[in-house]
């Protein structure tokens, strides 16, 4: 049997072990679960948080925040909600704490940047474009409804859970939701096919 | 109808395109009733504005959601690690730091107490497994008279003198034991939270270690490692009337952080050694005792209690595990270990896990049970080798060691590393 193999069959075994069983095990500090669990969910929190503090560079310490603490005190994880919505709780606390923080000290230019990988489905320039107009419309919108928007529309988590993550009523994630989506088809009429 | 179908927007829609617009995010949502989806519908079919807003907003929804991926750097996990670990040493400077405060108030620290608490607790568990022999190597002996002492809440009058006490040598034996215990205890947190409750509840009416532990303390100083352990134990009187509220997670972390303040394990004694030998080189080690096979079997009725009824068929087929130990190539006195059955469980649960899901009911087969067995069983082969200084025979249990760990999907333990 190769390493490679061995390599192989662990990844399988792991994308087969549930979140909660994940999270369970990598906060016990087993090493290939905090690796799973890494890849589980960083890419997803970068994502997220890229667009909610628009900028690269303290996106990217934010989910190395958001995991460790995730793992240190996964003891405060609430097993009546997915672990993504813990994730993301913490994620959106971090990242509005870091607003309110650096926003004080000094003006950074909102320095979004481009994805990294383009998706295989997204071959024609005019996606392509689409996708650049929808980030930027993203950026013109206030934090709240950001937020509702990208937990619903780019994590694809319930009205509950998105009030859980936000500490809010699911009427008032509909009615924030309804207002994201009405801005950015308004921001986006350029682009939307008639 | 031509009123629905003007390209002019607001103005010219007929009065219930307002009240559908209001809904029209939960439409898209499939949030609606079935009643309410149909009126949507209906008015969609004859509403260009209305269902043109649906289309973007189902656009919209389908671009966001495919938007390209952010990666956060190809070492974040390493990162994590790192920051886990310094994480975790913090931790274990604020315990010294509390330690030094006034007496019995570190530990009601918050996030403190429960990690002790969940430490305790499982060493209960574990101490089960050894049939009490688990808690006396801590240097804590059950049948002294003292062992009577005072109810949660108080102090100990013993503990009065105990900051007075000379510092002592720790034994290797103590050492080793600790080592040994916090290693288990790890391995116990492989278990999925709902097995672990009730296994640790059908340990909790052993064992009064509380009242052990006071002893123990009573023969500690402040500066002795042991007190730690021993302070672990002390907790568990606190908390075993509520099993809900252990705290694994910070109970895994206190065990890393307690490892760090052992000193390294020493040489097994000889007769340690001897017996170890045996075991490793022994091929037919001999029956496995009764009484741990009926154990074993209890502990697993009493998980299945708390499973579901398909969890409960698949757990009484894997009964067969029994027979696997009494009748089997494995049988082997480590198939007591917790960290056998910890491996053993959680296997277990995951493959019934995927098992439901893909729709068959399936147990897992005996291969993952018998190679938790042998993993667990390497485990001890590769450190009872290297403790006798057989350091390439514990290289080859290691490689064996190994192999079994990634076809179990699990790690091997981080102190084989360093040591081929």
């Amino acid at each position: 049997m190769t390493a490679e193999h061995w390599t192989t069959g662990s990844r399988m075994a792991w994308r087969d072990v549930e979140d909660e069983a994940l999270l369970d095990r990598a906060a016990s500090g087993e090493p290939a679960a905090v690796d799973a669990f890494v890849e589980r969910f960083g890419e997803r929190l970068c994502g997220f948080l890229v667009r909610l503090v628009r900028d690269r560079a303290w996106a990217e310490d934010l989910v190395q925040e958001v995991l460790v603490r995730a793992l240190h005190e996964a003891h405060r994880y609430d097993p009546e909600w997915p672990v993504p919505v813990w994730l993301f709780a913490i994620a959106r606390n971090l990242g509005l704490d870091l607003l309110r923080r650096e926003g004080r000290r000094r003006k950074r230019a909102s320095q979004i940047t481009r994805p990294d990988v383009a998706p295989a489905a997204v071959t024609t320039a005019e996606h392509r474009e689409f996708q650049i107009a929808l980030e930027d419309a993203l950026q013109q919108l206030p934090e709240p409804y950001r937020t509702v928007f990208l937990l619903r529309d780019g994590e694809s988590m319930s009205y509950e859970a998105i009030g859980e993550v936000l500490g809010i009523s699911p009427k008032t994630v509909s009615s924030r939701l309804h207002r994201a989506r009405s801005a950015l088809r308004v921001a986006l009429k350029e682009h939307l096919p008639r | 109808m031509n009123a629905d179908r003007s390209p002019r927007g607001h103005r010219d829609t007929p009065p219930r395109c307002p009240r559908v617009r209001s809904r029209i995010n939960d439409f898209v949502d499939g949030r609606l009733t079935a009643k309410e989806r149909g009126l949507v519908q209906g008015h969609l079919k004859s509403c260009v504005t209305c269902m043109q807003e649906a289309r973007d907003l189902a656009r919209l929804s389908r671009a966001t959601h495919n938007l390209p991926p952010h990666r956060a750097g190809t070492d974040l996990a390493d990162r994590v690690r790192r920051g886990l670990a310094e994480r975790r040493s913090r931790a274990l400077a604020d315990l010294g730091t509390q330690d030094a405060a006034p007496r019995w108030a570190w530990h009601r620290a918050p996030g403190v107490r429960p990690a002790l608490a969940a430490a305790t607790i499982a060493a209960v568990w574990i101490a089960g497994f050894f049939a009490g022999r688990g808690v006396e190597r801590l240097g804590v002996t059950a049948n002294e008279p003292e062992s009577r002492l005072p109810a949660a809440g108080g102090l100990s009058p013993r503990r009065a003198h105990a900051a007075a006490l000379p510092p002592t040598t720790i034994e290797p034996e103590f050492v080793n034991a600790g080592h040994e215990i916090l290693t288990d205890l790890e391995w116990a947190t492989h278990l999925p939270q709902h097995v672990r409750r009730p296994m640790l509840a059908s340990q909790f009416e052993l064992f009064d270690l509380r009242h052990r532990a006071e002893l123990a303390l009573a023969r500690t100083t402040t500066t002795d490692p042991r007190r730690s352990l021993a302070q672990l134990v002390h907790d568990f009187g606190n908390t075993l009337r509520d099993p809900r509220a252990i705290d694994w997670h910070a109970w895994s972390s206190a065990a890393r952080s307690l490892r760090l303040a052992l000193p390294a394990p020493a040489a097994r004694s000889a007769n340690d050694r001897g017996a170890a030998a045996a075991v490793v080189e022994a091929p037919r080690p001999g029956r496995l005792a009764e009484s741990n096979v009926a154990a074993i079997t209890d502990v697993m009725l009493r998980v299945g209690v708390e499973l579901s009824p398909p969890e409960r068929r698949d757990l009484a087929e894997l009964l067969h595990f029994k027979q696997l130990l009494v009748h089997g190539e494995e049988r082997h006195p480590m198939a007591t270990h917790p960290g056998v059955m910890a491996t053993f469980l959680s296997e277990w649960q995951s493959r019934a896990r995927s098992s439901h899901r893909s729709g068959h009911s399936r147990a897992p087969g005996e291969h993952v049970m018998t190679t938790s067995l042998r993993f667990a069983t390497g485990v001890h082969a590769v450190r009872t080798l290297r403790a006798a200084g057989r350091t390439t025979a514990a290289a080859e249990f290691a490689d064996m060691v190994e192999h079994m760990a990634r076809e179990l999907g699990i790690e091997p333990p981080v102190e084989f590393a360093g040591w081929r």
